[in-house]
């Protein structure tokens, strides 16, 4: 009985909560507006219009030489041109660059996600000290300078560095192996950059999942296996697919990983922005690059998200 | 059976990932303590490139700047994202999940095109080359993260209390500076950390915006970094990490990191 009233206390509160809310709403109108505005402003003035401006420049000729100092032009304003990306997609050395970033992002979020999980997944079976150790050690990268990662790998991982020191003193190997400028080391520095996000969004979604649900099957007669592989992980599902997205989105921008502990050959879209723009001077061109790059995300990203759909409705 | 194999196969990756998130950053610490020319660990303890670092008037302008950039970045971020988690958690909004996408939408655009873009803009409005240019460019990463924490808080704090406050006499300025505000104080703190360490370690777009005058210390770093390999950049790498870890370390005391995956 008592439970009766309380519920219909709540409903009615909720009932007059939403009817002041409505009231406020009508009353505030002009305030919620200055509220907004200038996040508006500032998203369309430095967010939507680099935008726009971005592509106008991709649409501008080049401006040919690569002359440095006073007098040079970065690209020729005022000229309309699809120049740009026509060489772009005739030109093999373009092609296969973009076809290496699709390639990479993909390996990057399997890597990741599998890695991700693992992690995501004693976090939410640890107690409280080692899930609050873990969580610091996942999110410290992402508070610590890109460089500075890198800078650790190759002091660690580089031909004279601490690992091939270390085989070498013990006698394990009489030269050092190349452990750094090839497929590895590009999808592990990538993968540390990328993994802070993934694992929080996936241990985000095991702490939402009901612990009895799993213990319930257990208690039918299930193995643990059995429990994670039916129960909790079908659950956890969504977050994987979140997590491979936004780490293919994220592995397919890869810029500091390829440029410092790739090779030429692993180079990535990013990178021949930056050196389109900033070595060669072509803005024009870095412009192209940043756009079609910007197109494959977006394409590849609703071309998932509309797979993943039809999946589930399946 | 089973499971307790792949157990202790989970455990070991994960021993393995730590490892590897953590060796690199440990390592360049360690190496910016060698007496040696060459990257090395130290046999003893010098400080010779922090002297480097810190008398050489290049890096400590890169310093300078990276610091400079950062407390605009503040003054940009924060303002902005304050007032929309107030209208997000405090009023009705019809266009409330556009609104969120456009707010949190910078941060899934690759860096390099926010950079260039935000390089031709800047150029043709005439602030390319200042310090304001890096520092709006850093906000629109850390504007969705300080509104995220932002709205996280506002929304934790009891409505009652500002309607009490309200049903007092007080007007709705004078409700937020003196109830709300002290009561997400700790909140609107990690914020302004965030927007903080967010433009101290922005590296991609600050590399396309910046000119021989204004260079952020990752920028600075670059180069070196690519063609000479000297422990003065593990010396300058270090005082980011000091400056990035007293920051978090002063955040971790005031929320329960626990918070960001377990739900109340």
């Amino acid at each position: 009985m008592s439970e009766q009233v309380a519920s219909l206390a709540i409903k009615t509160g909720a009932r007059v909560r939403a009817r002041i809310g409505v009231a406020v709403a009508r009353a505030s109108r002009y305030q919620r507006s200055l509220l907004l505005s200038p996040v508006a402003v500032f998203l369309l003035g430095f967010f939507l219009f680099p935008f726009i401006s971005l592509f106008r420049v991709s649409l501008a000729r080049n401006p040919g030489g690569t002359g440095y100092g006073e007098g040079t032009r970065f690209y020729v304003p005022g000229t309309w041109t699809l120049d740009n990306y026509l060489r772009f997609f005739s030109d093999p050395y373009f092609v296969q660059m973009a076809a290496f970033t699709i390639e990479l992002g993909i390996i990057v979020a399997v890597v990741t996600t599998v890695v991700s999980y693992a992690v995501a997944y004693q976090i939410y079976r640890a107690g409280a000290l080692l899930k609050s150790v873990l969580l610091l050690v996942v999110i410290l990268p992402k508070f610590t300078n890109v460089l500075v990662l890198m800078y650790g790998l190759l002091v660690v991982f580089g031909s004279s560095g601490l690992v091939n020191k270390f085989l070498q003193a013990v006698r394990l190997v009489d030269e050092p192996i190349p452990m750094l400028f090839n497929l590895f080391s590009v999808v592990l520095g990538q993968t540390i950059l990328v993994l802070p996000y993934c694992v929080l969004v996936i241990a985000a979604v095991l702490h939402a999942i009901d612990t009895s649900l799993s213990e319930a099957a257990q208690g039918l007669g299930a193995s643990r296996a059995r429990a994670f592989w039916e129960v909790t992980l079908p659950l956890s599902l969504p977050a994987v697919w979140v997590s491979l997205l936004l780490s293919f989105m994220w592995g397919m921008g890869a810029f500091a990983a390829p440029y410092l502990l790739g090779n030429p050959d692993l180079y990535t879209l990013a990178v021949e922005v930056d050196r389109q723009t900033n070595w060669r001077l072509n803005w024009a061109m870095g412009a192209t690059v940043a756009f079609v790059l910007m197109g494959t995300v977006t394409v590849l990203m609703l071309a998932y998200s509309r797979m993943q759909r039809e999946g589930a409705r399946a | 059976m089973i499971a307790r194999v792949a157990w202790a196969a989970v455990v070991t990756l994960n021993c393995l990932t730590v490892g590897v998130l953590l060796v690199p950053l440990v390592a360049s610490m360690l190496v910016s303590f060698t007496p040696s020319e060459f990257i090395a660990l130290p046999d003893r303890i010098s400080f010779r490139w922090y002297e480097q670092f810190f008398s050489d008037l290049q890096w400590m302008d890169a310093l300078i700047d990276t610091l400079v950039i950062a407390g605009l970045t503040i003054a940009i971020s924060f303002p902005i994202a304050l007032l929309a988690a107030i209208a997000f958690t405090r009023f009705y909004l019809r266009w409330r999940a556009v609104v969120n996408t456009a707010i949190m939408l910078p941060l899934f655009v690759p860096a390099v095109i926010l950079g260039l873009g935000s390089l031709t803009f800047h150029r043709a409005i005439g602030i390319w080359g200042t310090h304001l240019s890096v520092a709006i460019a850093h906000s629109l990463w850390a504007l969705p993260l300080v509104f995220i924490v932002l709205k996280t808080t506002l929304a934790g704090v009891d409505r009652s209390v500002e309607e009490a406050a309200a049903g007092l006499g007080a007007n709705p300025l004078r409700v937020f500076l003196e109830v709300t505000l002290p009561l997400v104080a700790a909140g609107v703190f990690v914020a302004v950390l965030f927007a903080f360490i967010i433009s101290v370690n922005e590296f991609i777009m600050s590399l396309f915006l910046a000119t021989p005058d204004v260079r952020t210390l990752p920028v600075a770093i670059w180069p070196q970094i690519r063609y000479l390999l000297t422990p003065i950049v593990a010396a300058a790498s270090s005082v980011i990490i000091v400056i990035t870890l007293v920051m978090l370390g002063i955040a971790a005391k005031l929320v329960n990191i626990r918070h960001l995956v377990e739900h109340r």
